[in-house]
């Protein structure tokens, strides 16, 4: 039985993990596309049309991956955990409902914007055509991040009735748009999406202008470039100010997963910030302490208390690890912000930091720095959470499926993925160098 | 009747008519690839995304009407749907990659695997809705299935063959891709005898209701026979009044089956949501459906346009 429960929380957690990228990807490049779709028309830069032209091909290809996906995780929440969905559905299920119609949105106008290129007869009309294609991916984001926010603050139903009979009473539906941690959530969802969205791509064009010999190439890989740069610039200063907000946000709503992320384990004001340190039999060891720092951060005083986990019954607190996994994303974070501002202070200075190799091999290491925060943050944020799959009203084993006809489609899934993805990538790197760039620029 | 399950009927006759509609084109596909041409693939590459929309669509909206029957059907139908969902990747991914394909052959390898998979998809749904009305393959108290009788037993069986005669005949009457022969009414009539003979023999229940619901019989006759009326004439309506006779023919369906699934073992209306949710989820649909269905049109309208262009 445990097997089965750890195999369910491995394949949701494996099907999520690649999930998120995808879906970080699908919110980001329509914002792209549409972005070099209009500096092509403002500045009437053939250049810019043919980055949104090929951006496409790429968006659709990794749209029908990751909505399949996307669907795999929908069921993956079903199959694997039962019970939850049924609470969910009695209690939540509105935001849930409604992201299909966002869905419908993004698939339908995807339809329209893609397969229409040049035969709209506005001149802006093609680019209108598409940004309902933005709207449908960054709303499904909205939606589905309050279906996690109602699984870290649940409401919208009488909770102890629940608890004490497993009656569902006195249900709010729309309650579940408004929990106390919804907008702090989706501010840091979005922000960090997009902020892995772009630097992905930031990434592989600073790897293919890293290699570029050739002078109409690299001014074409420069300008798509500078613009994922920008995007991801802007949204990770909002993710930064996002998660320091989540953070502060926790020691009200969550406070053993605020505890065991700094690691405290007693209640206590004048609390130190600890930087490092790993868990050793239940406490934290090898840190270095910043006096007072924690209890500033957190209530704005050092005369401030910050939760500590002894206060809480032992069966219910989350993994300490979960500690030296959020100093790994703030110490990434840092270093992600860091690389971004000198390329914008040198950009700011006219110094054309994207002709310096450096500068380039720092892109190619931040768009995989803003993939590695990005998994990591959630890992964080759902390992915070246990033994919970819904603060403080359902467990993870309570709500798994133990049936053991899980294994092998579970195991072929993983496969799969393991195959997939491999496969995507290598499928558009061919349908790419079957239209080779330099023809396109040479023709325009 | 009640109002959220004819809400879910109505998404559930869409969903199913759309993949109907799809499996005939895989079917076309992959029987003589020769009309696997710009009409199929145009009609492919714009409705491939939505018609997975569609599917989400309908699952969501079963959470939504049915929570109660969640842990039951989620718990039992783990394999089929999972198994369905994995085929889901393949077909997205090799449809999406045939569309830029630029080698023929290699077109027709991705549209190959895109049609296989679809048809997978399409017999693991097929089984498991077959299952939910007979109950064949599956053990509700327990919530377990035995994947083997609930795919390989004489009812699913009859209606997989039905169902893929519906479509190819559906498929002619749509894309003009086949001539219109008489050819295509034998077709049709085995399609018609074995649906009613599966009824019969294996969900006599329904039988009976659809003796006293004759009137709906006929409703769908008189849809089948104009749009065979229409397609003689060569009228452009064939295509959308097929679509009608199909949709319609579903949904009566799911009126006659009404209060049951899972041959009698279940009272639908025993496991459905709340008032609580009733009301909103109610408004969502009617609200989201118009507004789906006039991007759909304001779709179809434009690419009607591009090929009078």
């Amino acid at each position: 039985m445990l097997f089965i429960v750890l195999f369910d929380r491995f394949l949701m957690a494996f099907a999520l993990a690649i999930h998120i990228v995808l879906a970080s990807i699908g919110m980001a490049l329509p914002v792209i596309i549409l972005i070099a779709e209009y500096l092509s028309i403002k500045k009437n830069d053939n250049d810019y049309k043919i980055l949104a032209k090929r951006l496409s091909i790429i968006f659709i290809v990794l749209f029908a991956i990751g909505t399949a996906s996307g669907i795999l995780v929908a069921i993956n929440i079903l199959v694997l955990w039962p019970k939850f969905m049924a609470l969910v559905s009695q209690v939540a299920i509105l935001p849930f409902y409604i992201e299909t119609f966002a869905f419908f949105l993004e698939a339908i106008f995807i339809a329209i914007y893609f397969y229409s290129w040049d035969s709209f007869k506005g001149k802006y009309t093609h680019l209108i055509a598409g940004i309902p294609i933005a709207i449908g991916a960054a709303l499904s984001a909205v939606l589905i991040t309050m279906i996690n926010a109602f699984m870290n603050t649940p409401n919208g139903f009488n909770i102890s009735n629940y608890l004490k009979t497993g009656i569902i009473t006195n249900v709010q539906p729309w309650a579940v748009f408004f929990t106390p941690s919804t907008w702090t959530e989706i501010f840091h969802v979005l922000s960090s999406s997009y902020t892995a969205g772009s630097l992905i791509f930031a990434a592989l064009f600073g790897y293919m202008l890293l290699r570029s010999r050739d002078e109409n190439k690299s001014r074409y890989y420069k300008k798509a470039l500078t613009l994922f740069l920008m995007v991801g610039l802007i949204a990770t200063f909002f993710s930064v100010i996002s998660g320091l907000q989540s953070l502060k946000q926790l020691v009200t709503i969550q406070p053993e997963k605020y505890a065991a992320i700094e690691g405290n384990i007693q209640s206590q004001s004048h609390a130190p910030e600890r930087i490092g340190g790993f868990p050793v039999n239940g406490t934290l060891k090898y840190f270095i302490p910043i006096p007072n720092l924690q209890s500033i951060l957190a209530t704005g005083s050092a005369n401030g208390t910050v939760p500590g986990l002894a206060s809480y019954n032992e069966s219910t607190w989350p993994p300490l690890i979960v500690h030296p996994m959020f100093d790994f994303m703030f110490f990434m974070a840092i270093l992600l912000g860091l690389i971004l501002i000198i390329w914008f202070v040198l950009q700011l200075l006219k110094k054309n930091p994207l002709s310096n190799k450096l500068m380039l091999k720092a892109i190619i290491f931040a768009g995989i720095l803003s993939v590695l925060i990005l998994e990591d943050g959630w890992v964080l944020a759902e390992l915070g959470r246990q033994p919970w799959i819904i603060y403080n009203v359902m467990t993870v084993s309570q709500a798994a499926n133990y049936s053991p006809s899980i294994l092998p489609v579970g195991f072929a899934i993983l496969a799969f993925y393991v195959l997939v993805i491999p496969v995507t990538v290598l499928a558009i790197r061919k349908l790419l160098k079957e239209r080779p760039l330099e023809n396109e620029l040479v023709n325009q | 009747m009640n109002l959220l399950y004819q809400l879910n009927y109505f998404i559930f006759s869409a969903f199913l008519t759309l993949l109907m509609l799809e499996i005939g084109v895989a079917l076309l596909a992959l029987l003589s690839y020769k009309v696997y041409t710009d009409k199929l693939k145009k009609y492919i590459l714009t409705m491939w995304e939505i018609n997975g929309t569609f599917a989400v669509f309908y699952l969501v909206n079963f959470e939504v009407t049915y929570p109660k029957l969640l842990q039951v059907a989620g718990t039992a139908y783990v394999f089929p749907a999972l198994l369905a969902a994995l085929f889901l990747v393949v077909r997205n991914a090799f449809i999406a990659y045939s569309e830029y394909v630029s080698k023929p052959s290699n077109e027709k390898l991705y549209i190959k695997t895109y049609a296989i998979a679809t048809l997978v998809i399409a017999i693991l749904t097929i089984s498991i809705l077959t299952s939910s009305v007979t109950g064949t393959g599956i053990n509700l108290t327990s919530s377990s299935i035995n994947i083997y009788a609930l795919i390989i037993n004489p009812y699913n069986i009859l209606m997989l063959i039905a169902i893929l005669l519906f479509t190819v005949f559906m498929a002619t009457m749509f894309f003009d891709v086949i001539r219109f022969t008489k050819k295509m009414y034998p077709v049709l009539l085995i399609a018609f005898g074995l649906f009613l003979l599966a009824t019969y023999a294996f969900v006599p229940y329904v039988f009976s209701n659809l003796e006293s619901m004759y009137y709906l019989i006929l409703i769908s006759l008189i849809l089948l026979g104009l749009s065979i009326l229409f397609k003689v004439r060569e009228s452009r309506f064939a295509k959308f009044m097929i679509l009608l006779w199909i949709f319609a023919s579903i949904n009566f369906f799911g009126l006659i089956e009404y209060p049951y699934m899972f041959g009698k073992g279940v009272d639908v209306t025993q496991y459905m949501t709340g008032s609580a949710i009733a009301g909103p989820a109610s408004i969502i649909t009617i609200v989201g459906g118009i507004l789906v269905g006039l991007a759909l049109l304001y779709l179809a309208v434009l690419n009607s346009n591009k090929k009078k262009d």
